[in-house]
């Protein structure tokens, strides 16, 4: 099993929904973000690019690319970050020292580091004492690895898990139920008979830093109006 | 706390994932919450999760659907319900609505009531217990009530569609007490006045699926990416599915970056483009001459000496046939021979002429000449030329033509008109003139046709008349611009004779969302405004400005009955969490201040019962009472999930004016809560209405739809130097990080983008200002100021200052960025005055300012 | 053969007296850095300007500087023996120490640098054997106990005359003269292993960076070679430091002739770099993709004071010390190894400044004319008023880091003050 996802850019409307709901959902700290939604070519969102006659304004979402070979995996010097039997890579928040190579590594920049407690980040936004957003439940893997956690240690780094707390019972990510245009789809690409497996065949599809050789599982498909 | 912990077991996972491909292919995200609770089998201890399903209730029409996942009372994430049964529909909801912990559980959450002892605004708010808080608000009431007249306490409640039953509450109260009551509709500038003047509605819309029936979509100034956000993949798929979108607006939207077509258009210049095209159809044939016949006034003829429509009554040799009830009026049609047209029945002779002047000889012996108002209106088109249109528009000619002609051949052809498009002065005009387009090609009551508008939570339902209305009382509306301009000798409504002393509101925050001219402030520092008291669940502007604040809760927290007319699903809010700190739902609050103020009145509120047990009763009751739309809907149903209204249309489709289409019924259909007889009395011809007699409108030379630049009747009217000094038009548009001033504080949202405001600049006008991105700029005009940073976007039209309304004054450094705008009334609205339906709307986007980069000079 | 000695070897305590006040002073350093550290490890990583765009800074480049002065030391004993430079015989105890010190340095250096210091064990419970970096452990860790050997053994003979030093009781069975020659062969033996080792530590280090095909500014095989070559001069240039303190005014040109050896050894070296800055330069530039000009306007435009740093000071050395007059005072070789280091530092820093705001995902988008936009990265940290969103982090470290970053500087120091005030590393001078 290899999960993958496609992300058909000519449905997404930029709304960023999904970079909320992922944010939400995995009790991401003030100023940390798994997910972003940007306008390629304009340095504010949702801002056209071009001249006159010619402006353009489409939007790319992106987290990470879980890649198949994946530089941050194979940089981590404890092993903190793995690839689990899914294809899913993901990182263990009790083994990770911190050291911030998979940062320095990651071609795509998806990779958030704890650089302080989160309880302070929250304190100082003000939220309600002892308030906590997000899945509440912690969640190891198979293997007893700390997958995730709703309030982060400080120090270690941190993306998105596919959100492993509803795909590991066969859920959706919460970026792809919650997506409003349905621009999300979440699938088994060694099954050749899912969602994504059969978009892929049909329609052209593109990876982002495909040179790079990372051989990311999350696809795009080109908007259509260009 | 004490986290739960979990460990999936390998078995546990790998089963799970095994089930995942099967799943994962057609699951949707219905299942999530079963099995996000189910998450605990076989470990340590099952997370204590608990799961509601509720609806997302800001002002912003949404109305979806929302699993909220519940641990020990503590909201800790939301994800759509998406429990729709048409899939298509499913998931709804946006950044907003999935982030409302932020506000429920922020920093500006209110958590006791407050009282002002100072100067408002000024003056910091005193903690208050319940008691004194209410005792206070309801003495202060009397007191006002005593000296001036219950009339002189206007009530601003906001939309009803979001929830029927607490707000019901506030109008239930108002009406008791006597006090005024401010309609929300117009009060946001989201009445859109040419439907009563053409159509005898409120307002109507196709249900967003309905727009994959359309072929063309011509969309007039909707940013439908960010303001219908739930419904905006509709469009996209619209589009694929081969039908042609078109955008015209003056900015290059991500509305318009979806579309086939973007057409740059000049601010406020959609009445010409549409007669420019209603131009094409007539002089090029290109028109639906039997449905013009069949179902508009256009066959129906005018006098040319008075500019009135002929009644059947003044000519000679016809009559008014006797069944025609008082508010009709039967008028004249010639095929050959003169008609009486009776006005409920909608069938003309094929041979009824369309273009003509003939003799008319009227009962007093007189003959007068006579033109069909198809005749006037062809004739009045002729200035409209693809030149004329270019000029006024900035659409180059073989565009326009273009357009009209693949417009006239497409079908169904559906025009959604913004509600940033009808804000504006003649927004009425505009609209009129839009309306040509699917009336002339014969594109309405059908699916995926006619002509909608989109805006806030507008227009009522079903029967609600039980709840808001307590049974032989009558309301007291007053339009919100008279509260800000002042009475005007044209109003229709009644002005209370000492003015409005206090404001109770609840659901909005006017002091940075209808503050125009800063008037409202104005109001409060002078005293004229005695007393003010906001419900509410935060810190607002508005709450600041108060003399009593109220602390109400979110719509997690109470239950009460939602039904928005963009999404045709009768809705509970359930709640979900427990009332946090001392928040309490508006029914409650009522109930109390009813008590405090008569005795007697406590009764009308469900004494005794806890607020969600009375709320679940007032459903029960309005479901039996609510009419037709919601005929046989159960308050068991609702709690499993939504239910669609009924309509007349197949599969309860809403589909405006399916029934006058489709069974030739004279217009307008009802529109709730007024009776047909106030309504109809605006299209006497039971027709579609584009010639508009009342002297006000001959007067202004607005008898058919025609193009007015704007700014000349408001602003240079007001002042002539604005000419000069103000070339930039201030357009306030909706963002997708806020609904209106809700979410301003919204920590994510804020993260988003910035964390400040910005004001889009046309990358020409800001080298001319030497603005830079990012720089902070002054926008500003005689009336107020607001600062901003710049965003420059070659998007943005020539000298437009586009702004992303819904600011708290905190992020604008405690200015109000209404306090720029203005509140014109537009004659023409007022004749069209329906107490608690429609009344002259504001215009927000006819507003003029300049620009200049902070801290520099002008 | 017996060696004569004209006067008992001494440690330097008596040469130099200021030797206390260093000792002092880095000691105090020492403690005001450790009180640092320990107010970030209260509070994290966030007193750093280090965030999400920028997440390699000030420690990592002051490691990097460390583990290639730390190579000089022992690649100066070695060619001693391999290339039979006697000249520089007598100052290889201070190569050896001078490389242990400066790799304790680069190892105390690394330590803050950790989110997580307190999981340091996972290095050896969990290693990842893809990992530069777990290479890089292993190797410093090797390299660190080879130059202390190195550094044990040198010193064997006079600790078993003196009495002093440690692990040195097995000796007493034994005659001067075994251990003598005992020290004579280790030390041989030590120097020959350190090399390979000396060189791979810079190799591995580098290799950290050059593997990484995200950043394009250290994705290039020339980086291991070129580290190499600065760390011969850096650490040549360090040996020579320290041997001038050691050896002091009096007797300078006693030595003269070694520091002239030292001296071109830096120059050839600095040679060879420049040779791979050029060339690196031109396969940069040559091919003109749109990363490559991000990097070259980073290179010469945002950094360019940085960068010409890097550029200036050490070609001016190279140049310098290739002449007659730049190798041949005390003076000017102080004066060309200082303008070297901070060349040598700038070198460092500049790794990481063109290789964070060269954004790795940044997108040509051909429709619109735009050659390179970079996608924004989310900070990590919410400041009200400050963008969550950045294509640019303005990295300058701050007050903490740069106190933190004083450590190795201190350690460094005092590690070789004392060792100076303790023992001696010069051997006396031949009758
Ligand atoms: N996210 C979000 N959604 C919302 C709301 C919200 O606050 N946030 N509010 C809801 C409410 S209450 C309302 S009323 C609606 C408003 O919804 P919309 O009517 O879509 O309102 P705006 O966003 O103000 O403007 C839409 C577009 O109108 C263009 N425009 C302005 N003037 C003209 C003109 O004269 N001619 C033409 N052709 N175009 C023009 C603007 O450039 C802009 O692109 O949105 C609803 N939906
Ligand atoms: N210049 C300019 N001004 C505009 C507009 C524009 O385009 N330009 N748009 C206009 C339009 S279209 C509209 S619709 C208006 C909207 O303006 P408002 O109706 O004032 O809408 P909001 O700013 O969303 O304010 C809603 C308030 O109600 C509170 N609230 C939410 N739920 C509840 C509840 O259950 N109970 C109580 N008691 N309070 C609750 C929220 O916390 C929030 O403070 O703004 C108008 N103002
Ligand atoms: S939620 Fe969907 S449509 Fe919205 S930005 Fe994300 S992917 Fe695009
Ligand atoms: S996108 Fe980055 S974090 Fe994700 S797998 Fe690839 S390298 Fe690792
Ligand atoms: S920061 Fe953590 S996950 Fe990243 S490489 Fe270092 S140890 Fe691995
Ligand atoms: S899969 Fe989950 S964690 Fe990953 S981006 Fe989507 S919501 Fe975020
Ligand atoms: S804010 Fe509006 S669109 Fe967003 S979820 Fe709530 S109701 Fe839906
Ligand atoms: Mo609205």
């Amino acid at each position: 099993m290899r999960l993958g996802m496609v992300i058909d850019l000519d449905k997404c409307i930029g709304c960023r929904t999904c970079t909320v709901t992922c944010k939400s959902h995995n009790a991401q700290p003030p100023g940390i973000w798994w997910n972003r939604v940007f306008t390629p070519g304009s340095d504010f969102h949702q801002a056209a690019s071009g001249q006159e006659g010619h402006l353009q304004m489409s939007f790319l979402p992106v987290s990470c690319q879980m890649c198949d070979n994946a530089p941050c995996e194979k940089v981590c010097p404890v092993g903190a970050t793995y690839t689990d039997e899914r294809g899913v890579v993901l990182v263990d928040y009790e083994r990770c020292i911190g050291c911030r190579y998979c940062i320095a590594a990651c071609p795509y920049n998806v990779r958030q580091f704890n650089w302080e407690d989160p309880k302070k980040a929250k304190e100082r936004v003000g939220y309600e004492k002892g308030y906590e957003y997000g899945y509440p439940v912690e969640i190891r893997d198979p293997d007893g690895r700390l997958i995730y956690t709703p309030n982060r240690p400080v120090g270690v780094a941190e993306k998105c898990t596919f959100c492993f707390q509803y795909t590991s019972k066969g859920e959706l990510p919460a970026c792809v139920s919650s997506c409003p245009s349905k621009a999300r789809i979440f699938g088994d690409l060694d099954d050749q008979e899912s969602e994504v497996s059969t978009l892929l065949r049909d329609r052209s599809s593109f990876r982002l830093k495909e040179e790079l050789g990372t051989q990311p599982k999350v696809y795009y498909l080109p908007p259509n109006k260009q | 706390m004490e986290k739960t912990k979990l460990k999936l077991s390998r078995r546990q996972f790998i089963k799970a994932t095994t089930a995942a491909g099967v799943l994962l292919a057609g699951a949707g995200s219905a299942g999530w919450v079963r099995k996000s609770m189910a998450a605990g089998t076989g470990t340590a201890a099952p997370p204590n999760l608990k799961v509601v399903r509720t609806t997302c209730s800001p002002n912003c029409t949404g109305a979806c659907g929302m699993h909220a996942m519940v641990e020990d009372d503590q909201l800790k994430a939301i994800i759509q319900a998406a429990d729709y049964p048409e899939p298509e529909y499913n998931p709804r909801g946006c950044l907003k609505g999935l982030s409302m912990m932020n506000l429920i559980y922020g920093p500006d959450r209110l958590q006791t009531p407050y009282l002002q002892k100072g100067k408002p605004g000024r003056d910091e708010l005193q903690k208050a217990s319940w008691n004194e808080a209410l005792d206070f608000t309801a003495k202060r009431l009397q007191e006002i009530a005593d000296k001036y007249g219950p009339e002189s306490i206007g009530v601003a409640f906001q939309v009803g569609g979001t929830g029927y039953i607490q707000k019901g509450a506030v109008s239930r109260l108002a009406t008791l007490a006597g006090w005024n009551l401010h309609h929300a509709y117009d009060q946001n500038g989201d009445l859109p006045m040419f439907w009563p003047m053409t159509f005898g509605v409120q307002s109507e819309e196709l249900e967003p699926l309905e727009w994959l029936n359309s072929r063309y979509v011509a969309v007039f100034g909707s940013n439908i990416l960010a303001t219908r956000l739930p419904d905006a993949h509709f469009l996209v798929e619209a589009r694929n599915r081969g039908a042609k979108i078109v955008v015209f607006d003056p900015n290059f939207s991500p509305t318009a970056a979806k579309a086939d077509e973007w057409v740059p258009i000049k601010g406020s210049s959609d009445a010409a483009v549409a007669l420019g095209i209603a131009k094409v159809l007539l002089d090029e044939n290109r028109y639906d001459a039997a449905f013009i016949r069949t179902f508009t006034d256009l066959p129906l003829l005018v006098r040319t000496d008075t500019g009135k429509r002929l009644k059947a009554d003044e000519v000679e040799g016809l009559s008014r046939p006797a069944d025609v009830p008082a508010y009709r009026e039967a008028f004249v049609a010639y095929n050959g021979r003169l008609l009486s047209v009776h006005p409920e029945k909608l069938d003309l002779a094929p041979d009824v002429i369309l273009e003509g002047a003939i003799e008319v000889k009227l009962k007093t012996g007189q003959s007068v000449k006579a033109k069909t108002a198809f005749q006037l209106l062809k004739e009045s088109l002729n200035q409209y030329t693809p030149d004329y249109v270019q000029k006024e528009s900035g659409i180059k000619p073989e565009t326009l033509l273009r357009i009209a002609r693949d417009m006239a051949a497409t079908k169904p052809l559906h025009v959604i008109y913004g509600a940033s498009n009808y804000q504006w002065y003649h927004g009425d005009l505009k609209g009129r003139a839009l309306a040509l387009l699917p009336v002339l090609t014969g594109n309405l009551g059908t699916s995926g046709a006619g002509i909608s508008t989109y805006a806030g939570q507008y227009r009522i339902r079903f029967k609600l008349a039980d709840w808001w209305v307590p049974e032989g009382k009558t309301q007291n509306w007053l339009p919100f611009l008279y509260v800000l301009k002042g009475p005007t000798p044209s109003m229709k409504a009644k002005w209370p004779r000492n003015g409005i002393k206090a404001l109770i509101i609840g659901w909005g925050n006017p002091l940075d969302q209808h503050n125009m001219a800063n008037k409202l402030r104005e109001m409060i520092t002078s005293g004229e405004l005695e007393f003010v008291a906001t419900m509410d669940f935060q810190m607002t502007t508005t709450c600041r400005w108060s003399h009593a604040v109220l602390p109400a809760v979110s719509w997690y927290e109470k239950t009460d009955l939602v039904a928005t007319p963009v999404h045709p699903y009768l809705q509970l809010q359930q709640p979900a969490l427990k009332p946090l700190y001392e928040g309490k739902p508006e029914l409650w609050i009522m109930r109390e201040l009813a008590k405090r103020l008569n005795p007697a009145w406590e009764s009308y509120f469900y004494p005794g019962l806890e607020p969600d047990a009375a709320a679940e009763k007032i459903i029960e009751h309005l479901l039996k009472v609510g009419g037709p739309p919601v005929a046989g809907i159960t308050l068991e149903q609702l709690k499993q999930g939504p239910v669609r209204l009924k309509s007349e249309v197949p599969g309860n489709r809403q589909i405006p004016f399916y029934d006058q289409i489709r069974n030739k019924k004279p217009f307008p259909p009802v529109s709730l809560p007024a009776k047909i007889e106030q309504t109809a009395q605006f299209v006497k011809s039971g027709r579609i209405e584009f010639y508009k007699d009342e002297a006000i409108f001959l007067q202004l030379g607005e008898a058919l739809p025609v193009h007015k630049p704007p700014f000349e009747e408001s602003e240079y009217a007001l002042n002539p130097k604005a000419r000069e000094a103000y070339p930039f038009t201030f357009v306030t548009r909706n963002a997708i990080y806020r609904v209106h001033s809700t979410h301003s504080n919204n920590v994510w949202m804020n993260e988003l983008q910035d964390g400040k405001p910005h004001v889009w600049l046309n990358p020409q006008d800001a080298a001319g200002k030497s603005i830079h991105q990012g720089d902070e700029v002054e926008v500003y005009n005689d009336r107020g100021r607001m600062t901003a940073f710049a965003i420059i976007d070659p998007g943005v039209g020539r000298n437009v200052a586009v702004f992303e309304e819904g600011w708290w004054a905190r992020y604008l450094q405690g200015a109000s960025y209404n306090s720029l705008t203005y509140p014109f009334i537009k004659p023409t609205h007022e004749a069209y005055f329906v107490p608690g339906m429609w009344a002259p709307n504001t215009a927000w986007n006819e507003c003029l300012c300049a620009v200049r980069k902070a801290g520099g000079i002008a | 053969m017996n060696v004569p000695l004209a006067t008992k070897p001494r440690p330097l305590q008596e040469t130099a007296p200021q030797i206390n006040r260093v000792l002092l002073l880095s000691a105090l350093v020492l403690l005001l850095s450790l009180g640092a550290w320990g107010y970030q490890l209260s509070q994290g990583l966030i007193v750093t300007n280090m965030r999400n765009p920028f997440s390699w800074g000030l420690y990592i480049a002051t490691f990097a500087f460390f583990v290639g002065i730390a190579a000089g030391g022992l690649i100066v004993s070695s060619s001693v023996y391999l290339f039979n430079l006697e000249k520089l015989k007598p100052l290889t105890r201070v190569a050896s120490l001078s490389a242990f010190a400066s790799t304790l340095g680069a190892g105390a250096m690394i330590l803050p640098d950790m989110g997580r210091i307190d999981r340091i064990l996972n290095l050896i419970l969990h290693p990842n054997l893809r990992s530069p970096l777990v290479w890089d452990v292993a190797v410093i860790s090797t390299y660190m106990v080879v130059t202390f050997l190195s550094v044990y053994v040198q010193l064997l003979p006079e600790w078993r005359e003196s009495g002093r030093g440690f692990f040195n009781t097995w000796t007493k069975s034994r005659t001067p003269e075994e251990i003598q020659h005992f020290s004579k062969i280790w030390s041989r033996r030590v120097a020959m292993v350190g090399l390979p080792v000396a060189v791979l530590i810079h190799t591995v280090t580098a290799l950290i960076f050059a593997t990484q095909a995200s950043r394009g500014w250290w994705n290039t095989a020339i980086l291991p070679p070129d580290f190499i070559a600065v760390a011969v001069a850096s650490g040549t240039a360090l040996v020579m430091l320290v041997s001038l303190v050691v050896v002091g005014k009096a007797r300078f040109t006693e030595f003269q002739g070694a520091f002239a050896l030292l001296a071109k050894i830096v120059g050839g070296a600095l040679i060879v770099h420049f040779f791979f800055v050029g060339v690196d330069l031109l396969v940069h530039g040559w091919w003109g993709s749109p990363e490559s000009q991000e990097i070259f306007s980073l290179l010469f435009g945002t950094y360019a004071p940085v960068y010409l740093t890097e550029l200036l000071l050490p070609g001016f050395t190279m140049l310098f010390f290739l002449t007659k007059k730049g190798s041949s005072t005390a003076k000017t070789l102080i004066f060309g190894s200082v303008l070297l280091f901070i060349g040598v530092f700038a070198h460092r820093l500049m790794l990481m400044f063109p290789a964070f705001n060269a954004i790795p995902l940044t997108l040509s988008l051909p429709g619109i004319g735009m050659e390179s936009w970079a996608y924004p990265i989310s900070v990590g940290v919410l400041r009200p008023g400050l963008p969550s969103f950045v294509t640019f982090w303005a990295y300058t470290p701050s007050v903490f880091e740069v106190v933190i970053a004083l450590l190795p500087f201190a350690l460094v120091t005092f590690v070789i003050a004392l060792a100076l005030k303790l023992y001696p590393f010069l051997p006396v001078r031949r009758g």
